[in-house]
């Protein structure tokens, strides 16, 4: 089951599934619904749930099309061991109560998911830049809001990293002057 | 008070991990004989969904009676086991409370005083659950974000991709499950 963080809906992520010839179910959170749960700030992340539905790792970082952590995935369903490198792996953060500028930061991420499904594109991304200034590490806020503001390095063709690393670059820098 | 020994269970309880333990359960079986020819099941210990190794560890008694080492139990939520009185009477505290345990609550085992959860978790504010040989104990403090190893996610229900049609995670509840979260950007 892989599932989509996209606020702009399925039709940003249909094409990615059928590039990756996906055999697995897809499924689409535009609310940020799993963000919330799992107190997600990036993806991807492998969150895997045994037979009684209690969380066994959630693992950040991993690529699902990626040989080595299918492995690790065949031999968990076959013998149920745990794989040392989900042990290792990168968690996401232990719960804990978000603070006062995290949550801020949230309620105005759900503002402007509000606003999107309103057609209100300028007032959502003005709600997304107050946002990533509170909560700079969340990663589902600020790529969401590169990828509203400048579809092109997202949209067309592969990802552009290098568009990503240059921004993040010029976003630090207006941090540092406010 | 009453007295049972553990043997050499309790030398192996210490310091294995999670997957280890759960290995020797299966192939030892891991009952310790009690004074009274009783089995007690040694527990692995998680709280707040962070495994927590003591130097003694939980026993489960019967069905569903747990004791626990009532030092070192105190110790890894912040309490602190006192004698309230000169009989020697013990109580668990923590900030102004403080829960005296009943003789017949406790119990010794090789040296170490073990008490019933029942006899003072529930007023400390705790719960926990029995799942096999592991005792999960909430603390109830982390509750506001994210998802520890070994809790229960919230049920969650999205649409499907391609159809729209409502997919719900208890659909899963029974197999093994993975939900990978990806995005476009």
């Amino acid at each position: 089951m892989a599932i989509a963080q996209d606020v702009q809906g399925a039709q940003v992520a249909i094409p990615w599934m059928e590039k990756a010839k996906a055999t697995y179910r897809g499924l689409l959170d535009q609310h940020n619904a799993i963000g919330n749960a799992f107190n997600l700030k990036y993806v991807p992340v492998a969150i895997i749930v045994d037979e009684s539905g209690l969380l066994v790792r959630a693992v950040g970082g991993v690529n699902i099309g990626d040989d080595e952590f299918r492995a690790q995935l065949s031999s968990w369903v076959h013998t149920g061991e745990i794989p040392a490198q989900w042990v290792d792996a990168e968690q996401p953060p232990p719960p804990r109560q978000l603070t006062e500028t995290e949550a801020e930061a949230n309620a105005r991420f759900q503002l402007a998911l509000v606003l999107l499904e309103r057609a209100k594109k300028e007032e959502a991304l003005a709600e997304l830049k107050k946002a990533v200034v509170l909560d700079p590490q969340n990663w589902l806020i600020r790529k969401q809001m590169w990828a509203l503001e400048t579809p092109e390095a997202f949209y067309a063709g592969d990802v552009d990293f290098a568009w990503q690393k240059e921004q993040q670059r010029i976003e630090a820098e207006g941090l540092l002057k406010q | 008070m009453r007295r049972v020994s553990g043997g050499w269970l309790i030398g192996i309880a210490v310091n294995l991990t999670h997957i280890g333990w759960a290995a020797l359960s299966i192939a030892f079986g891991a009952h310790a004989a009690t004074a009274e020819g009783r089995n007690m099941e040694v527990l692995t210990l998680v709280i707040d969904g962070q495994q927590v190794a003591l130097s003694q560890s939980p026993r489960q008694e019967g069905e569903d009676r747990v004791l626990v080492p009532v030092r070192a139990f105190s110790e890894a939520l912040g309490a602190e086991a006192k004698k309230l009185d000169a009989n020697g009477t013990l109580a668990v505290c923590k900030g102004d409370l403080c829960i005296s345990l009943p003789e017949e609550e406790t119990i010794s085992i090789d040296g170490e005083v073990f008490a019933y959860l029942s006899a003072f978790g529930g007023e400390l504010g705790l719960r926990w659950q029995l799942a096999g040989s592991t005792l999960r104990v909430s603390t109830g403090k982390r509750m506001a974000t994210g998802m520890a190893v070994g809790s229960r996610p919230p049920v969650f229900e999205l649409p499907d991709l391609h159809t729209g049609a409502t997919v719900s995670s208890a659909d899963f509840v029974g197999k093994k499950a993975l939900f990978y979260v990806w995005a476009s950007w």
